[in-house]
């Protein structure tokens, strides 16, 4: 459905932070990728992952099967998943599906590195 | 004009201009911000499931999308004619389970339901019918 790189990684601290570039998460095929690619980063041994979502508008659903997806391997391989930078409608999304009781959420970058390199 | 409509076949290539067409759609009937992208958000899900279930492989269909706005409401209609499915019948997820008891999908209608005001369906001449509305407070 799009030709934009979907997503970037950067290490920092002992964080693996993935900023999503895309700014409209329509695609189940982008969704499955997204999957594939957070569950390699624990299997790859990555204790810590935070997702950057300030460039993405529009999400679609299928997305929060992706997250789940990668939480659950988060948790077997016992990883922090994370996110920071959600628009305000899909903080909503995230509070209406109940993943904010499961995922920490921040408000941006710079508070979700104090939080997570204190742990 | 306070009304659009858009047909195409129920393809996963198309998906990208139904999107697009809700959006521009959205934005043409002056719809707030917020509530734009709920329901933006309401239908993705909606035109998705179209896409993906409504219809066997082996067999073409389409999808409708109608967007009227009255006042403060939006009201969008999705149709196909694709098997009988009632997502307001649907049973609502535990989203309460831990991560590792959560199941994977069925996430979709029940964050449809509680983005909009009110969401219905009907089957008619064999169609399916989902009605979402989303409504805002007048601005004084």
């Amino acid at each position: 459905m799009s030709d934009a790189i979907l997503f970037m990684d950067e290490s920092r601290q002992d964080v693996t932070l993935v900023h999503i570039m895309a700014p409209r998460l329509l695609d189940p095929q982008q969704a499955e990728t997204l999957a594939r690619h957070l569950e390699g980063l624990f299997d790859s041994g990555v204790l810590c992952v935070l997702v950057e979502m300030g460039s993405v508008q529009r999400l679609s659903s299928i997305f929060f099967r992706s997250f789940i997806m990668a939480g659950k391997k988060a948790a077997e391989k016992k990883a922090r998943l994370a996110f920071c930078n959600l628009a305000p409608v899909i903080r909503e999304g995230f509070a209406i599906t109940g993943l904010t009781e499961i995922f920490p959420i921040y408000k941006n970058e710079n508070d979700a590195f104090v939080k997570l390199a204190g742990k | 004009m306070n009304v659009r409509s858009l047909e195409k076949e129920a393809l996963r290539d198309n998906l990208a201009e139904l999107f697009a067409f809700v959006e521009q759609s959205l934005a043409g009937l002056n719809t707030p911000a917020a509530e734009r992208g709920k329901l933006m958000m309401a239908l993705d899900e909606a035109l998705t499931n179209v896409v993906l279930y409504a219809y066997p492989a082996e067999q073409r269909g389409t999808v409708g999308i109608r967007l009227d706005r009255k006042d403060n409401t939006i009201t969008a209609e999705v149709v196909d004619h694709g098997k009988p499915f009632d997502p307001t019948a649907h049973p609502a997820p535990d989203i309460t389970l831990p991560i590792e008891q959560r199941p994977i999908g069925g996430l979709g209608i029940h964050l449809m339901r509680n983005l909009v005001t009110s969401l219905r369906y009907y089957r008619q001449k064999g169609e399916n019918h989902l009605v979402l509305t989303i409504s805002w407070e007048k601005t004084p």
